[in-house]
């Protein structure tokens, strides 16, 4: 997908990743440098020369907290550091939200669409994690 | 090669407006002028010797025009600067520059809100990143929440480290007449309080209120004729490394690292040289990685330094002398009282909160989600 994909303003080259069930990061076609958010210049060296990469998506849980608000289950945020060395927010799924620990192994387990995508406003579909199975 | 402003620029005057809920009828513009003209009164300084004007605001988009137009003042240096929280402690270094440069004579700083009586129909400037929102979580406090839980993870700050912070700004508040709260607060309370981003409870979250300040600064040689020992700014840095948590290098360290680097380095004075700390408390992990980047302790010794009354009244590290945010007053953007404080403080006045002696202060802004970090120092007229 990359050099097709790498046309593609960023925010929509996410958006059509995440409906293709996949989370996109980039890498720096001059200075390797690892990125996300996606951005049309590498914010290491400035290249435009940067490139859109499939995660594998498997990370660890850099921290998390749960919002505790009212009128619905308490929730858990977390911030993932991706094996391929960026970091994202997310949420962990299938596991009590006291067990979902800073250090945790995860994959990514679904993407859920959402009705109206506003890309821009942050209403994208919604990658999820779950605790990282064998191998 | 920085600019050296060090003694350059020194606060005459400083006000609150009225503080903690003012009623529905007033507005932040309302506030402003209460603070500015508390302040001229203070210096003997009228409005029409102001020609400088700095302000930030979730009320208004162009901040420093609105009031302008308020109060009648026609500046020829106008500031409108928005980096959240912080920006008021960065309108002092911007002030200092444009005053050492002759840009202006006599800046004035303000900041007004009227958060608390208009909850409800709350003024939010959030700026949510696309990458973050779909997960919900609740803007600010639930990024203070994870690096709070990051830094107890790494070096093993406690829950009740993070409650001593409220603790102990509870104590400066009750000798504060104008704080908001004063009842008397234990760690116990903070930590059983309502859960509202794990680790914070309610008691872990600064204050919702109503309230603004004024700040007037000048160079020396003018502050001379006026009728207040001027506050010399000795040192100013400012720094930002991200926006949005999710970018933030590593949450257990801020951008503080470096605002604090170039005042120290500005004002040729070390960590150990400063007597007060006035730090801008959002939340009670905030002053625990402050006072690490600002170098009062090492990093990762922050829940310690905070505990066994170290930062409190009587205490040998006193941080937050008027109750802070989380106690005295938060309006929404709290940098300009860090000013007002830590100059009240050099001056002496302030009473039974009064640190002994205190010839050197520290008042750090913080805005966003530990994003703008501005350090400035300030010292009494022997300091120069």
């Amino acid at each position: 997908m990359a050099d097709g994909a790498a046309m593609l303003p960023p925010l929509k080259a996410y958006q059509d990743a995440l409906d293709n069930g996949e989370i996109i990061y980039q890498t720096c076609g001059d200075c390797e440098r690892v990125a996300f958010y996606p951005r049309l210049v590498c914010p290491e060296c400035g290249s435009t020369n940067v490139v859109y990469k499939p995660s594998a998506g498997k990370g660890e849980v850099y921290t998390r907290t749960v919002v505790h608000a009212r009128g619905r289950d308490p929730y858990n945020v977390v911030l993932i550091d991706m094996d391929e060395g960026f970091r994202i927010m997310s949420t962990v799924e299938d596991a009590p939200n006291d067990d979902v620990r800073i250090g945790m192994r995860v994959e990514l387990k679904t993407v859920y669409p959402v009705e109206e995508v506003d890309a821009k406003a942050g209403r994208l579909p919604k990658h999820v994690f779950r605790p990282q199975g064998d191998g | 090669m920085s600019a050296n402003l060090r003694g350059r620029a020194c606060v005459v005057a400083v006000a609150e407006s009225d503080l903690g809920e003012v009623g529905p009828h007033l507005s932040a513009a309302d506030l402003m002028a209460q603070a500015l003209d508390r302040a001229l009164a203070e210096c003997g300084l009228t409005k029409a010797d102001v020609d400088g004007l700095f302000s930030s605001s979730a009320y208004y988009q162009m901040a420093s025009v609105e009031p302008a137009e308020y109060l009648g003042i026609r500046p020829r240096y106008t500031d409108s600067t928005t980096l959240g929280g912080s920006s008021f402690v960065s309108h002092l270094l911007h002030a200092a520059v444009a005053l050492d440069r002759g840009a202006c004579d006599v800046a004035a700083i303000l900041y007004g809100s009227t958060q608390r009586s208009d909850s409800g129909r709350l003024v939010s400037t959030a700026n949510w990143l696309p990458y973050e929102r779909p997960y919900e979580p609740r803007m600010p406090v639930s990024m203070y929440a994870m690096a709070a839980q990051r830094h107890m993870h790494e070096f093993g700050t406690t829950r009740e480290q993070l409650a001593e912070v409220a603790v102990q700004a509870r104590r400066w508040a009750r000798l504060n007449p104008k704080a908001f709260a004063r009842d008397p607060l234990t760690v116990e309370e903070v930590s059983g309080a309502r859960m509202i981003s794990e680790p914070f409870t309610s008691r872990d979250c600064c204050l919702v209120t109503d309230g603004g300040g004024a700040v007037i600064v000048t160079r020396p040689d003018r502050a001379r004729d006026l009728e207040r020992e001027p506050v010399h700014l000795l040192g100013a840095g400012e720094a930002h490394w991200h926006r949005h948590i999710s970018q933030m290098p590593e949450l257990t360290t801020t951008a503080a690292t470096e605002s604090g680097a170039r005042a120290y380095e500005m004002a040729g004075l070390r960590p150990g040289d400063i007597d007060v700390f006035e730090l801008y408390d959002a939340f009670t992990i905030n002053p625990i990685v402050f006072l690490e980047d600002l170098g009062a302790c090492a990093k990762g010794e922050g829940g310690p330094f905070v505990s066994g009354g170290n930062i409190g009244p009587g205490g040998a590290c006193p941080v937050n002398t008027n109750g802070g945010g989380l106690s005295y007053c938060h309006p929404g953007m709290y940098g300009i009282f860090t000013i007002i404080e830590a100059v009240r403080q050099v001056r002496g006045e302030c009473g039974e909160r009064q640190v002994d002696g205190a010839r050197v202060a520290l008042a750090h802004g913080s805005g966003g989600v530990f994003s703008t970090q501005v350090t400035s120092i300030l010292g009494g007229p022997e300091t120069v």
